[in-house]
């Protein structure tokens, strides 16, 4: 039987994961993240990291602003 | 290591209300009872020990930990004793009650490790190498996993078996990534987007408002300019200004210094012209003269000849003219001061004059009250001259009195005498007068009547003495009344006497009163006759005085007159010195209020300006800001976009992994899957099985996925074609095949577990094929315990030729299930 009989699913997931991405780190902890996540919170973990990566990605430096204020300012 | 279970004690679970025990210390153990005696509930407690929960509440949420415990009862225990082939003993306790206390431990060869529940867990988890849902997958084989199996769909099927695989988390993940989630956050950022898109078409385009806002900059550098020019000449206008109004404030000072001078200069003619009028213009020397006389005249009314002196040695000169004022003032003074001490003499003696005239009257009133007295006093005293003529001096009377008084005495001793006698003869003639006849007590004779009158008669007729004392006692009277009269004469004689010194003594202080009075008449006439004079020389040298003072401010005027006309003159030449020019000032004056004008217009420019230059900045930023929210926003959608691709890749990565792993599993399945079926299967219709994957696609909620599904092939012998087993055999063959899958997954299972059960494992497998399946079960490497729970009853049978095999019979029982051991 080859290497890969004597690995439990967990670890072949983990390996996989990490082979499929891995010229990208980033792609990677996220998969990772999100299969610990799964098993261990079930659907609701991998919302959060979800919802987490949206946040981060909505996220900007002067705050996550939503609307501008219309018509400021005085008409010339 | 290997695990196997060795004892269990219930109680208060499930069906269990009162303690049971369960000796497990058998590689067989079978567990018989018809439905609801809690064969299960056995298996489930065993699941709960290790666990502290069951696969079914915990993943399953089919019902909650609570109704675990028995209906009668408050609470729950289960102890398992599990032992490895060392001979080690692990006990484990779980307790929980109906208010959710939970008391537990973990005890290794009778020592405890942990009481701790959570950490029970993870160490129970750690001593058997799987998880509560390993566990529930691969160990503890439930009749409906089986079922689920045989008799679901396809998709059951293929759900089961990644569930059993272990693979289905990989199915579920790949489902769950919630792709919509950020498609919407995508579809909220370009609406914003397009919102800003649309703002920003409303403006102007922000480089032509930037060109504006140069164009109006540069508006702003030249207004500033021409403004600072403007303030530079208004600085010049005020300063001109200031010296000018500095000119016309001297100036202006000058004109007033003249006007007051004219206007002084106009006062003192007009006040020397009139003081000219009042005063006739005379000699000086001639005045000071006739003041000089005066006063001096005064002054010898005063016999004040030392000041006398110092006037006369006075000489005029216009020098010592303020000098000789001052002394004839001084003098002036002095006499004043003595005209007033003679008026205050003259008040004194006049107080003196009045009051010697009153005195003057007093006197005289006090004389003819006197005179009055003396009047009177003359009439008694004649009445004594006269009572003394008559009677005698006050002692002869006294001599008199006396003697009357013992004559007078004498008297009334006989007249006493006498009464007696009479009254004796009265007394004794009624004591001897009976019935009108009286007899005589010496002789006893009869007394006749007329001498008894007579006797009578002689008793009661009034005596010569009596009338020698009535007489004595008038002479007396009259003697007492005129001595006492004498007495009170003689007190107002010496009256009279004191009376007529005194109205000597008055006549005589009249007198003097009087000279005293004429004395001061002529005193006071003379007072004021000089006072009169002196007062007549002070007026006249007062009169004399002021017409000197007034010829002198004439003198002083005319000085201070010719003053004044020299200062106009430097007043007037100053003037001309000074060189105002009023028109030139006016001129100045309208040029820097042209440029001040202009300066404000130009301010009124330049606010207006920059308020432009605001407004244009503040509307710049607004679209710069606009821009800018754009630029981010589209970065976010970058990000989202990203995201997305990246789950979408992740969700895919997913997908293939499971296929990768399904694969792998797969293969090792059937490898192990056959060796079982072929120990198991005891017949030679099938020889062979083996595990095919098809991709299929189908429709859940309205999306379309793609999921590989499982078909379990039987080689079948006589034609060696593949049938789909699970289709075309038997229900007793299928659950072999079933069986023999799921122990191949136990064996491939990398856990520390040596123990199988097995629930509700054979209905419907013929009796040779049930036999083998235990015999091959026990048997397999690694599996050192089987523990089945069934109501079929051939068990017994079947495990009759194993020695050590335990059998335990459940049964209904009024108070619950009740257990007998059978073997």
């Amino acid at each position: 039987m080859s290497r890969e009989n004597d690995k439990n699913v967990f670890e072949l997931v983990l390996e996989m994961l990490e082979e499929r991405f891995k010229d990208d780190n980033r792609k990677a902890s996220l998969a990772k993240r999100i299969f610990k996540e799964f098993l261990i919170s079930g659907k609701r973990g991998l919302d959060r990291i979800v919802r987490e990566e949206i946040y981060k990605a909505l996220e900007s430096e002067d705050g996550n602003e939503t609307t501008i204020e219309e018509n400021r300012g005085r008409r010339i | 290591m290997k695990l196997r279970l060795k004892k269990i004690e219930v109680e208060g679970f499930k069906v269990f209300s009162r303690n049971h025990s369960l000796d497990f210390n058998a590689p067989i153990v079978v567990i018989l009872g018809p439905i609801g005696t809690g064969k299960t509930s056995i298996l489930e407690a065993v699941e709960y020990a290790l666990y502290g929960s069951l696969y079914s509440i915990k993943i399953r949420r089919e019902f909650r930990v609570e109704d675990l415990i028995n209906d009668f009862c408050d609470n729950l225990a289960v102890k398992l004793i599990l032992t490895d082939e060392n001979g080690v003993e692990y006990e484990v306790y779980r307790y929980r009650d109906r208010a959710g206390r939970v008391k537990a431990y973990l005890k290794v060869n009778d020592e405890t490790i942990e009481d701790e529940w959570s950490k029970i867990d993870s160490q129970i988890e750690h001593l058997l190498g799987i998880g509560l849902e390993g566990y529930a997958r691969q160990i503890a084989l439930r009749h409906r996993e089986i079922e689920d199996i045989i008799y679901g769909t396809d998709m059951q099927r293929s759900e089961a078996l990644d569930r059993l695989l272990g693979i289905e988390t990989l199915e579920k993940i790949f489902r769950s990534i919630p792709l919509k989630r950020i498609e919407d956050e995508l579809s909220k950022i370009q609406n914003q987007i397009e919102i800003i898109d649309i703002r920003l078409r409303k403006e102007e385009p922000l480089d032509e408002l930037v060109g504006k806002l140069e164009r109006y900059k540069k508006e702003l550098f030249e207004a500033e300019e021409k403004i600072r020019e403007r303030e530079r000449l208004l600085s010049r206008y005020r300063d001109e200004l200031k010296k000018l109004k500095e000119k016309e404030k001297e100036y202006e000072k000058i004109r007033e210094k003249e006007i007051t001078l004219k206007a002084e200069i106009a006062q003192l003619k007009k006040r020397l012209k009139a003081l000219e009028k009042e005063v006739l213009e005379e000699d000086l020397e001639v005045l000071v003269e006739k003041i000089r006389s005066s006063i001096m005249s005064a002054l010898k009314e005063i016999m004040a000849y030392k000041d006398l002196e110092e006037i006369e040695k006075l000489e005029l000169s216009q020098i010592k003219l303020d000098v000789m004022l001052r002394v004839f003032h001084e003098k002036l003074r002095k006499l004043e001061i003595a005209l007033e001490n003679m008026n205050e003499e003259a008040l004194d003696i006049n107080y003196q004059l009045a009051s010697q005239r009153n005195h003057y009257n007093a006197l005289k009133r006090k004389l003819a009250d006197l005179e009055a007295k003396m009047y009177t006093l003359e009439k008694e005293y004649n009445t004594f001259k006269f009572l003394t003529e008559k009677f005698g001096s006050r002692a002869e009377i006294r001599k008199k009195i006396e003697k009357l008084e013992i004559e007078l005495g004498k008297i009334d001793n006989l007249i006493r005498l006498n009464t007696c006698i009479n009254d004796l003869g009265k007394h004794v003639l009624s004591a001897y007068i009976k019935n009108g006849e009286a007899e005589c007590p010496v002789c006893g004779t009869k007394i006749d009547d007329e001498i008894l009158k007579r006797i009578k008669k002689r008793l009661s007729a009034p005596r010569e003495e009596a009338f020698n004392r009535d007489k004595i006692l008038k002479n007396l009277e009259e003697l007492k009344r005129a001595y006492s009269k004498l007495i009170e004469l003689e007190e107002k004689i010496i009256e009279m006497r004191e009376i007529e010194n005194e109205r000597n003594n008055l006549a005589k202080e009249l007198d003097e009163v009087s000279a005293n009075i004429e004395e001061l008449e002529d005193l006071i006439s003379d007072i004021d006759f000089k006072i009169s004079r002196i007062n007549n020389l002070i007026a006249s040298a007062s009169s004399l005085l002021l017409k000197l003072a007034r010829v002198r401010e004439i003198v002083e005027l005319r000085k201070e007159l010719e003053v004044k006309k020299q200062e106009l003159n430097k007043v007037l030449k100053k003037a001309m010195e000074v060189e105002f020019d009023k028109n030139y000032y006016n001129t100045i004056e309208e040029k820097y209020y042209a440029a001040l004008s202009e300066y404000n217009n130009l301010s009124s420019y330049l606010k207006k300006l920059n308020i432009d230059i605001e407004n244009l900045k503040e509307k710049i930023a607004y679209i710069q800001e606009l821009v800018n929210k754009k630029v981010r926003l589209e970065k976010k959608a970058v990000k989202l976009s990203r995201l997305r691709d990246d789950l979408i890749e992740i969700k895919a990565a997913f997908r293939e992994i499971q296929s990768s792993i399904r694969r792998i599993v797969v293969r090792r399945i059937i490898e192990k899957m056959n060796d079982l079926f072929q120990q198991m299967y005891v017949h030679p219709d099938f020889s062979e099985l083996t595990i095919k994957i098809r991709n299929v696609k189908f429709k859940r909620e309205g999306r379309e996925y793609e999921r590989s599904m499982y078909e379990i092939l039987a080689k079948r012998t006589r034609d060696g074609k593949w049938i789909p087993a699970l289709k075309k055999m038997s229900d007793g063959q299928k659950r072999i095949v079933i069986l023999s899958l799921l122990t191949a997954l136990f064996r491939l299972s990398p856990h520390n577990v040596s123990f199988i059960i097995l629930d509700e494992p054979t209905p419907s497998i013929d009796y040779e094929c049930r036999k083998a399946m235990i015999k091959m079960l026990a048997k397999i490497e690694g599996i050192d315990q089987i523990i089945v729970a069934t109501q079929d009853e051939s068990f017994k049978r079947i495990v009759q030729d194993e020695p050590a095999a335990v059998i335990y019979k459940l049964r209904h029982e009024k108070e619950g299930a009740d257990i007998e051991v059978l073997r």
